[in-house]
């Protein structure tokens, strides 16, 4: 063994994704501990994500009190896909909080920063910090899914419950990929916010009723062009035995985890595309 | 008493300062053009909102033409003029300005300026509003499709939501300056912006008309003052409210006027307190 391969033996062990997710891993902990120093803020921001997620509940509950069905949906079948939703969605938010500060990390330098350390700059990007709303998402989703599922008339064998568990990481990365798709043009355009917010409202917007309400043009174009009915319209309409009114086949609604899988990937090689346009703001 | 130690809140003081005021309306204006990117894809937020909104009740609807003897078309009406008219008249950044100048401790400048600090607000108020008008006027055929535009009810009916508008949009103002106000007291003021538009959307009645709310949900939101700002104007708009209804809708807009004006002076003599401490 030749001195050059000893030395290069550790840093290969550096780079290997096992260790960078330990990393990453030890990182969004020290992370979330910083901000729990913040403990008035913690609660605050906590309840202010009850709020959010919650007001589109409140929504769905005023109006099912007077009419009883949204297109053969019952509010239980509404709320379990509301609630699906919102567990995929915190699912994505929970270790990408922080995509949404990516204006703020490639402008203040601190991406400068995360070049030079020896772990994948996305890893670092999204663990830097932790924003506390967050939490507020998952205590809703929990709290709106464990009500809906005992509400909704849904079986829970063990494929239907594999099935789940997989439209849930499914859909997390269904959304996410739109989302890093989208926070990669940073790199370029600096200030896309604003973009990822309206992208933000669109899923949650169309995410959380049946999709075919829309009408055909944007049933397809949510299905196809944007994978929105893939992160809870499909599984949900799985689990709830209401395929039948889909739009598309049986074996794609089975397949709807895989989907988000497909898109993450694509959208990864789209970030590490555009990181090579990231010019440094001076520092 | 010579012109230059004129009170800010006098009469004259206000005429004077004028020019001042329309300059803030102006650099508003400035702000909202340079970043249009962001305003245009916020405005796309609403009509997005106001498309869903349509299909969901249009779903609703799909078995009756009328429930709670409102019919189709006249909510349609409703959603989108309450949804434009919420983002019209409503800017939580306002308070959020007004909370960085605080914290940066820049209130001191604002104090000192010959033009009171609360006119100075409601400056930055009009600006925003005028600016977010600049943007909906363009998009008005947009959002012609993706909702359900429609002329008032009746005569009265026009002119009962221009009063009612211009009452609904001080108490938006009073709100905003109260929500603001209270920077000079805590230390954080992001999440609580967030939430005041998330309830004040909710019982507005930008999502439901009022007359949808079950019982107990319908007595709370009757006596906030979130109605007064969207769902009174709009349903003087659309008919629901009409003759003594509206005139009694309109006197209850009055009085939280008033009461909002009360709390807002009494916060802000407490608050020029708060300052003198936090300066020492």
């Amino acid at each position: 063994m030749t001195t050059e391969a000893l030395e290069r033996k550790p840093l290969r062990r550096l780079r290997s994704p096992i260790w960078s997710l330990r990393m990453a891993w030890e990182l969004e902990k020290a992370a979330f501990r910083g901000q729990l120093e913040y403990r008035l803020n913690f609660v605050i921001m906590t309840f202010l994500g009850i709020a959010y997620q919650g007001s589109g509940f409140a929504f769905i509950w005023v109006v099912l009190r007077q009419f009883h069905t949204l297109d053969g949906w019952t509010f239980h079948d509404l709320a379990f896909l509301y609630s699906l939703r919102l567990l995929s969605h915190a699912t994505w938010v929970v270790p990408f909080n922080l995509l949404s500060d990516i204006d703020m990390t490639l402008r203040e330098g601190m991406f400068d920063q995360f070049l030079v350390r020896p772990l994948n700059p996305l890893l670092q990007v999204i663990t830097h910090r932790f924003r506390m709303n967050v939490i507020g998402d998952v205590i809703t989703a929990f709290a709106l899914f464990v009500l809906a599922a005992n509400m909704a008339d849904v079986s829970f064998t063990v494929v239907h419950v594999v099935y789940l568990v997989l439209a849930v990481i499914g859909g997390a990365l269904a959304e996410g990929a739109i989302i890093l798709a989208c926070a990669s043009l940073s790199f370029r355009l600096l200030e896309t916010w604003a973009l990822r917010f309206l992208i933000d409202n669109v899923y949650l917007m169309f995410g959380s009723y049946p999709l075919r309400i829309f009408g055909a043009g944007i049933s397809w174009s949510f299905t196809w062009l944007v994978p929105i009915a893939f992160v809870a319209y499909i599984p949900s309409s799985v689990l709830l035995k209401h395929a039948s009114g889909l739009h598309v086949s049986p074996i794609i609604a089975w397949g709807a985890p895989a989907v988000g899988f497909i898109w993450f990937i694509a959208s990864y090689q789209v970030w590490r595309w555009q990181l090579k346009h990231y010019q440094s703001s001076g520092h | 008493m010579t012109a230059t130690t004129l009170p800010p809140g006098s009469s004259r003081a206000l005429h004077r300062n004028l020019p001042a005021y329309a300059e803030i309306v102006r650099n508003r204006l400035k702000v909202s053009i340079a970043y249009r990117q962001n305003s245009l894809f916020l405005l796309a937020i609403v009509v997005v909102q106001i498309f869903i909104l349509k299909k969901v009740w249009s779903a609703l609807y799909a078995t009756q033409s009328s429930v709670n003897g409102v019919d189709r078309h006249a909510l349609l009406v409703y959603l989108t003029i309450a949804n434009i008219q919420g983002w019209v008249l409503q800017d939580p950044t306002v308070s959020r300005y007004m909370y960085e100048r605080v914290r940066q401790g820049l209130v001191a400048f604002d104090l000192v300026r010959p033009s009171g600090f609360i006119p100075q607000m409601f400056a930055q108020l009009m600006g925003s509003t005028l600016s977010s008008m600049m943007f909906v006027l363009p998009a008005l055929p947009i959002i012609y499709f993706a909702g359900t535009l429609g002329a008032p009810a009746s005569w009265s009916a026009a002119g009962g939501y221009a009063i009612s508008l211009v009452c609904g949009y001080v108490i938006t103002m009073m709100l905003t300056l109260i929500i603001g106000l209270i920077a000079f007291w805590t230390t954080e003021i992001f999440g609580l912006t967030m939430l005041y538009r998330l309830v004040s959307q909710f019982f507005a009645g930008a999502l439901v008309p009022l007359s949808f709310f079950p019982g107990g949900l319908r007595i709370l939101a009757e006596s906030l003052p979130f109605q007064s700002t969207v769902y009174v104007p709009v349903a003087i708009y659309v008919g629901r409210l009409s003759g003594l209804e509206m005139a009694r809708a309109i006197i209850v807009q009055l009085a939280w006027i008033a009461g909002l004006s009360f709390a807002a002076w009494a916060m802000w003599r407490r608050a020029l307190f708060r300052v003198v401490v936090q300066g020492g």
